[in-house]
């Protein structure tokens, strides 16, 4: 019993050496990777460059006159959605941008990771499918009214929650930093 | 005895078209030739790590607990390999991803641990490694070719996501329109291992002759005897 447990001991520490150095090695890459992903489909969301510098609170980023980007998870139906959301909230007449009539609620969603078997979900991925962009800008009801996906991870129902998650995070994120133009 | 180790693993005891093993990501990845190739590299990778450390290791895995030893093993190499993939190939890594996370429960590596890897010094176990991993590449990479090419007409399409900017220039336009749009999907993959499984087969047979003829008229006749016996 000894003998066996400090073998499994053994091999699981090698295990997870072999584990810490690799992500020590590849961590820098990643990460480059992933945010280079991340800003490209930021600039295409928001139709704009976007700034060297861009400063993330609670995964959120951006204005109430810009729009706010939002990093979000969901569980699927066999594993987590990660998102990536550009989300315009209501304004009044007062705060909305000069020149601009950014009034009405506005949700477009990209998924950037998921588990969804490759051949069937592929239309949530939108550098495959246009599904996702010819949703663009509507609002959390409109998303609501989804009823036309099936997968075995991505599911509408967890895109209903995405979308409504995102709207609470968001109106947790303005009371603590209001709208100032 | 190593060369044996190395064409037994590759084209006798091929894990595809020999013992059906992998079958899953081989279907799904094999769409096209960089696909294909990268899965046959990370799996490759993972067979080669596996294999030499339980045969390294052979002495002190516990009897009692050689399976969740094997698998932790096989796990680690595989998320080195998606480690690397991620850090060096992204844009490969997010079109395969979720087919290199399962190669940690790919038959064909556990049970080569199993049946080779955990019995045999590491010279050998190398040896077969190599072999069976060279045997799965060739079969994704022949079937990524046949349906790259009859789906979209093409052969390298992608290439530099795997090796950068040099692979720009790889692809080749065989047909202006695919001749079988259906190769790409996966009904068409059913299809077209199905077929090169027994293209594979026939040639075997052919090659070994009467001998191979004798060995399947023995089997049958042993199991009608079998049969006949059950049932008399």
């Amino acid at each position: 019993m000894f003998k066996t447990l400090t073998a499994l001991t053994l091999i699981g520490a090698a295990c997870g050496l072999l584990l810490f150095a690799m992500n020590g090695i590849t961590r820098g890459d990643i990460e480059k990777n992933r945010t280079q992903k991340a800003r490209a489909i930021m600039a295409k969301l928001l139709k704009q460059p976007l700034p060297d510098k861009i400063f993330w609170v609670d995964d959120i980023s951006g204005s109430c006159q810009l729009g706010y980007f939002i990093k979000h998870a969901e569980n699927g139906y066999s594993g987590p959605i990660n998102f990536f959301a550009l989300y315009h909230p209501n304004l009044p007449d007062d705060e909305a941008p000069r020149g601009k009539t950014t009034r009405q609620e506005q949700l477009s969603l990209r998924v950037t990771r998921h588990q969804e078997t490759p051949g069937i979900g592929d239309f949530i991925d939108h550098k495959r499918n246009s599904y996702l962009p010819d949703l663009d800008q509507q609002s959390i009801a409109q998303w609501q009214n989804l009823d036309n996906i099936t997968g075995a991870t991505i599911t509408q129902r967890a895109i209903k929650k995405a979308a409504l998650n995102i709207q609470t995070r968001i109106r947790y994120h303005t009371e603590k930093y209001p709208c100032v133009e | 005895m190593s060369n044996n180790d190395f064409s037994r693993g590759a084209i006798e005891n091929n894990p595809a078209w020999a013992q059906l093993l992998g079958l899953c990501p081989l279907l799904a990845v094999s769409n096209s030739i960089a696909n294909a190739l990268g899965l046959a590299l990370a799996s490759g990778f993972v067979l080669l790590g596996a294999n030499t450390s339980i045969s390294l290791l052979r002495k002190i895995i516990p009897d009692v607990a050689r399976l969740p030893c094997f698998v932790l093993i096989i796990a680690t190499f595989t998320t080195v390999a998606v480690m690397v993939l991620e850090a060096y190939a992204f844009d490969l890594y997010t079109r395969i991803a979720l087919f290199i996370q399962i190669i940690v429960t790919n038959c064909m590596i556990l049970g080569r641990a199993e049946a080779f890897a955990s019995r045999q010094p590491v010279g050998r176990a190398i040896v077969d490694a190599l072999g069976t991993a060279t045997g799965f590449a060739i079969a994704l990479l022949a079937l990524g070719a046949v349906r790259e090419l009859l789906g979209n007409g093409t052969l390298f399409n992608d290439m530099e996501l795997l090796v950068g900017s040099l692979g720009a220039d790889w692809q080749l336009t065989i047909f202006t329109s695919a001749p079988l749009p259906l190769a790409v999907y996966p009904p068409g993959a059913f299809l077209l291992a199905g077929l090169l499984f027994a293209a594979v087969k026939a040639l075997t047979a052919t090659q070994s002759g009467p001998t191979a003829k004798k060995e399947v008229e023995k089997e049958t006749g042993t199991a009608n005897d079998a049969v006949r016996r059950a049932n008399p």
